[in-house]
């Protein structure tokens, strides 16, 4: 079929349109990343800039000599991986036991989870009990209190649901127990759910800064985006290993400090995003709105 | 806690609620009726314990905190502690509903919000109608993915790129403006900017969520629908309008609705994070202090623990109100759009 010209004026200009839009929402990323490659003498001359007019790699040196940014990278990767193996266990464990149409209390267990989704006590109550509970300055504290979502676990019931229960009965008659054929039918059978909150977590656990706001005060026990967050507000480049003080100030590269900081912090994701985004868009189709 | 995007979704909990509370008749659930309390946990014990750990984390870090919602009713100090510290009535809520900021807290709240539930509906449902209009299937993933990108930083990412656009001396946007012969903003210490500010980063960074959301509605509305309306001479405009943009319309209420639901949880990650509520001595607060980024303020620096409870508490309650009032009126308007 051929389009009328109108028709066709108007998909060059969509594309155009929807292209300049990507472009904007990608470009003060890459004004970041241009300048974590420019040296400090040219950001103060010419200010930011997505391509670097002198490139240079110190920025980058200056950030990790100091050691603590290997340091946050070894919590923050502890807490992601150990973090989202525990919650995507217990979530996924609950959520498959409330799919489950044979459980008579299931309702009554799911209106436990999801009445927390409605009501809260607010920040105090949560900060002075946490607090209470001897969990300051632990590295457990940056895992347990998010390492299970109400959400997620509705998320994944959602593909549970979609399961056959035929099978899992079938299954069961030939003697299985419910813990096997959880992790040898359903797991397999569902493993896009899977993959969804496995994803949601890790990106949760890794760009988590707000516990450690609130219950870490130990420099050893920053993660990645603390970290990041103290680089950004010390001007003096403070924090990294206690270098500040052996340093003039004048030397010390702070604006292409941060803008490098910034780029390590988000790597990992980088490198990753491309894979995995098509399953972040997968588990939201699915789970996040059915009206 | 707070600042995990969708997970805090009020009113999707109470449609689950409802869900659960509704639904009787299955077959074997009959089946099983007979037996005793006893005999149904034992009998599913594999399953049963399989949710233990999940409650016992949602028990200790959510439930339990709920029994520190007293200090909002004591004058708290560390000696004394939840349960040992004075009582003092109704003391911090009065003292929160007469001070100065109660009128600028509640209207920046709501007003912010107001601004991110409004430009991002428009943005996320024009830009998915658009990309669903690209010929290319190819090129509406390429689309999809650069939009989505931002929702993968945290806010402390794009705190930096925030200031790498408005910083006075090496910012890109002043420098835009110094090319144009202005001298430029202090944007830091402009707080008449910041709403708007604030705005552009919200859709920025929530975009790609909601064009997925959006664009997997309109994939799924019948074509026959479209191929019906061709026949009979409609043009593309006519098409949107008349067939896509109705299609939308209860997930476009349900989405309000939840925005509505969290009107008075205001983005603390956000605004914390861009405004440097740490660093810039509060230059900006005028318009973009909101109830959290007082409430964690007064508890941290300020220290006063029973009066940021009872705010804490106050918004809290008018969230949940404002979901079953919202959800009321909508079930009034429409039956089947109200989500319990």
């Amino acid at each position: 079929m051929r389009r009328s010209v109108l028709l066709r004026t108007f998909d060059v200009l969509n594309v155009v349109y929807l292209t300049g839009i990507a472009l904007l929402l990608i470009s003060p990323f890459l004004l970041v990343l241009g300048t974590s490659f420019s040296t400090e003498k040219s950001i103060m001359l010419h200010g930011y800039a997505m391509w670097p007019r002198e490139f240079s790699l110190d920025a980058y040196r200056f950030v990790i000599r100091g050691g603590a940014i290997f340091r946050a990278y070894g919590v923050s990767i502890f807490v992601t991986f150990v973090g989202t193996l525990i919650a995507v266990l217990i979530t996924s464990m609950a959520g498959y036991a409330i799919s489950r149409r044979i459980l008579r209390y299931r309702n009554a267990v799911a209106l436990v989870f999801y009445f927390t989704m409605l009501f809260n006590g607010g920040i105090v109550p949560w900060y002075i009990m946490v607090n209470n509970m001897g969990l300051r300055n632990s590295i457990w504290v940056l895992i347990l209190p998010i390492c299970f979502s109400p959400f997620l676990m509705l998320l994944i019931r959602n593909f549970f649901q979609t399961l056959p229960e035929a099978v899992i009965e079938s299954v069961k008659l030939d003697g299985a127990g419910e813990m096997r054929i959880f992790l040898q039918i359903i797991l397999p059978m569902a493993l896009p759910g899977f993959a969804t909150i496995t994803l949601f977590y890790m990106l949760s656990f890794w760009n988590d800064w707000w516990l450690a706001l609130c219950f870490i005060d130990k420099e050893a026990l920053f993660p990645l985006q603390y970290l990041l967050r103290k680089v950004l507000s010390s001007t003096l480049y403070a924090g990294m290993g206690g270098m500040q003080s052996k340093m003039n100030v004048g030397t010390a590269p702070t604006e292409s400090a941060k803008t490098a900081t910034s780029i390590l912090t988000i790597g990992p994701i980088i490198l990753v995003y491309p894979f995995i985004q098509k399953y972040f868009i997968k588990g939201i189709t699915i789970g996040a709105v059915k009206g | 806690m707070q600042q995990t995007c969708a997970a805090n979704n009020p009113a999707l909990a109470s449609q689950e609620i409802q869900r659960y509370g509704g639904e009787d008749g299955d077959l074997a659930m009959n089946q099983i009726k007979r037996r005793g309390v006893f005999q149904e946990l034992y009998g599913n014990r594999a399953l049963y314990l399989m949710i233990v750990p999940a409650l016992a984390v949602l028990i200790t870090f959510a439930y339990v905190p709920m029994y520190g919602i007293q200090v909002a009713f004591r004058n708290f100090n560390a000696t004394g502690g939840v349960a040992g510290s004075p009582w003092v009535g109704l003391k911090n809520f009065m003292f929160f509903f007469k001070s100065m900021f109660f009128g600028s807290l509640i209207f920046n709240t709501l007003f912010l919000n107001f601004l991110f539930l409004t430009a991002g509906l428009i943005m996320q449902v024009s830009t998915a109608i658009l990309i669903n209009e690209v010929l290319s299937k190819r090129y509406q993933k390429v689309l999809q993915t650069a939009m989505f990108f931002p929702y993968f930083l945290s806010w402390i990412v794009v705190s930096t790129l925030v200031w790498a656009l408005l910083s006075d001396s090496y910012g890109l946007l002043n420098k835009i403006l110094a090319f144009f012969g202005s001298n430029g903003v202090v944007w830091y210490k402009a707080p008449n900017y910041w709403p708007a500010i604030l705005t552009v980063a919200n859709v920025w960074k929530g975009m790609g969520y909601g064009i997925v959301i959006y664009l997997a509605k309109i994939t799924g509305i019948d074509q026959e629908m479209y191929e019906a309306a061709r026949i009979d001479g409609a043009n593309k405009l006519q098409e949107i309008l008349r067939i896509t943009l109705p299609m939308l319309v209860p997930t476009v209420v349900l989405l309000i609705l939840l925005g509505i639901g969290n009107m008075f949880r205001g983005d603390f990650a956000m605004i914390y994070q861009l405004t440097g509520d740490n660093t810039t001595s509060g230059s900006l607060r005028s318009t973009t202090d909101v109830i959290d980024t007082f409430v964690f303020r007064a508890m941290r620096v300020n220290g006063q623990y029973g009066l940021s409870a009872a705010i804490g508490l106050c918004q809290s309650l008018m969230g949940l109100v404002l979901v079953l009032v919202t959800n009321g009126l909508i079930k009034r308007y429409d039956k089947e759009l109200a989500i319990f």
